[in-house]
């Protein structure tokens, strides 16, 4: 990995080169380091490729990079919040952690005739995590969306910093128990890219296994989501219940049903004997042939599948711009996924399956689901062929003092950096596939109908907890 | 969607449910202060009809007026407290 330190207006014309030469911004940070405090920006090129552009805040303030790529707008706005460094261009610099503000000040002025505002949250009527949403309306059609969330903020990050690296991983990975798995490998990957470690296949193998056990109930749950979202209760209850299968099963295998405690930094203590990988694959089977089956009545469903097409749409152009990453940026024809380069993980040759109706709106986003269940069952089907057993990194490099992990969630890219200071986590960011895509969420809701939000946002089904950390 | 219906009530009698409550019933209204989502998930599934809490009586509502318990998860947020006293 490359780290280039720059100073000002150097470290904008480099990242401006860097995106001009195909290289996509991946995640910005801050943090305090000796007297001062500077801004990490994290590049990935299509190969996996990573590269570091910092710069010091001389004294207050860096330049801005939002002008070049929108992605980056909302982890400057949290710098801005968390580490107080401003952002030179970035106009208005609204809050976005920090709640003690005026309402001017996080929502955004939306004039005219008729126009008025729908405050929905922090509270919902459901079981729902805590977010507010404030809909700029005429009548029923949407003109703007303000997400405003951290509300459920809990400084897991800080809470990190002086951890040993191996305890810190329990705080990061929390931060979701929907992504419990994928935040963990990203953390873990850092770690060993901090200490020089590689993984042995047997590693590989294992880990890939709870990424992949995590992708299907957490896709089985989206498409239970979005059956919700329109109010169809067979679908919901029907893939509620895989769901719940999918779940005991993470319960046998790992002792856990959100996997929790799978995971470790320099190699993996899961232990599955014969029999339990038997079983597994028993359930397996029967989980792919009941989804199938549910998802074929599903689309002979003519009132349920009516309701999805061109609502929420979210194009490729879009998506590229804001950053989108996972299904909602490959059912808008982006085909990117990281498991096309994950050397530290069993993906062998993967494929991204591609939706041939590319169309970005909510039924290319339900049907990118359902599409890249079977390819994960696939994955699972081939790595579960004997036991598993617990394996230890091994030593294959000279240390680093900054670490990163790059993991496909079932949301997308998530991003994990360790900065080490000592034997110690110095920082740490965790930058998950639902951070990036909360942008894309109220992008897509813009110029369609208020009772359309609940389907749309579902079609997203992106968490509150780990944008929040 | 006959499919799905016959499916749903082909699983409910293939899981040994104990029987449902007779008597009472309690109103429960979620607020979520910070939790790791875990909660949501699986308070989710205790609707769905793998454990199906609407046999005991229990039901997840969606006002506080309406409610008997307030089921609170996550560690409650400097964020939430305004919103939690208010519910």
């Amino acid at each position: 990995m490359n780290t280039h330190h720059g100073s000002g207006s150097a470290y904008g014309e480099g990242i401006a080169a860097a995106l001009a030469d195909g290289w996509r911004f991946a995640s910005l940070h801050a943090t305090t380091k000796d007297e001062g405090r500077m801004v990490r920006t994290l590049l990935s090129s299509k190969d996996g490729d990573l590269r570091i552009e910092s710069v010091t805040a001389a004294p207050d303030s860096v330049p801005t990079i939002v002008d070049l790529c929108p992605a980056a707008g909302w982890d400057e706005r949290e710098a801005h919040d968390l580490y107080g460094v401003g952002f030179d261009g970035h106009e208005p610099l609204r809050p976005l952690i920090d709640h003690d503000v005026a309402l001017e000040q996080f929502a955004t002025p939306v004039q005219g005739h008729d126009a008025y505002q729908v405050a929905v949250g922090p509270i919902h009527a459901g079981v729902i995590e805590s977010g507010h949403f404030r809909f700029h309306v005429v009548g029923d059609l949407i003109l703007h969306v303000d997400a405003r969330l951290f509300y459920k903020h809990r400084g897991l990050e800080r809470a990190a910093e002086g951890l040993a690296l191996n305890d810190a991983l329990g705080v990061v990975a929390r931060s979701c128990s929907g992504c419990w798995a994928s935040n963990a490998v990203a953390y873990a990957h850092a770690c060993e890219g901090v200490l020089g470690l590689a993984a042995p296949p047997e590693l590989a193998r294992s880990r890939t296994i709870l990424l992949e056990l995590e992708r299907v109930w957490n896709t089985l749950n989206d498409i239970s989501a979005i059956c919700a979202g329109v109010g169809l209760a067979a679908g919901t209850s029907r893939f509620a219940a895989l769901v719940d299968d999918a779940r005991r099963l993470n319960q046998r295998l790992t002792g856990h049903r959100f996997l929790f405690g799978s995971v470790a930094v320099g190699g993996s203590t899961l232990d599955v004997d014969a029999s339990a990988i038997s079983d597994a694959r028993e359930t397996l089977a029967r989980i792919r042939s009941e989804s199938s089956r549910a998802w074929k009545a599903l689309l002979f469903n003519g009132s349920f599948i009516d309701r999805m097409p061109d609502i929420g749409i979210v194009d490729a152009a879009t998506a590229s711009t804001l950053g989108t990453v996972g299904t909602a940026a490959r059912a808008a024809g982006v085909v990117e996924d990281l498991r096309t380069t994950s050397p530290r993980l069993a993906y062998d040759d993967f494929e991204v399956a591609v939706l041939r109706r590319q169309t970005g709106d909510v039924q290319a986003r339900l049907e990118q689901r359902a599409l890249e269940l079977l390819p994960c069952l696939d994955i699972l089907d081939r790595l579960l062929d004997g036991p598993v057993r617990p394996v230890a990194s091994v030593r294959a490099e000279e240390g680093a003092s900054i670490g990163v992990g790059r993991v496909e969630s079932p949301r997308g890219a998530t991003t994990c950096i360790v900065e080490r200071d000592g034997d110690r986590v110095g920082r740490v960011r965790l930058r998950t596939g639902s951070y990036a895509n909360w942008p894309a969420v109220a992008h897509a809701a813009a110029g369609n109908l208020l009772p359309d939000f609940p389907l749309i946002n579902k079609s997203f089904e992106l968490c509150y907890a780990c944008v929040d950390r | 969607m006959l499919t799905l219906l016959r499916d749903l009530r082909n699983l409910r009698r293939s899981i040994a449910l104990p029987a449902a409550a007779s008597t009472g019933s309690l109103a429960i209204r979620h607020v979520d202060c910070g939790s790791c989502n875990g909660c949501e998930h699986e308070l989710t599934l205790v609707s769905s009809p793998v454990v199906d809490m609407a046999r005991y009586g229990l039901g997840i509502v969606a006002s506080p007026r309406h409610a008997d318990v307030l089921l609170v998860t996550g560690p409650v947020t400097t964020r939430m407290h305004a919103a939690l006293l208010t519910a």
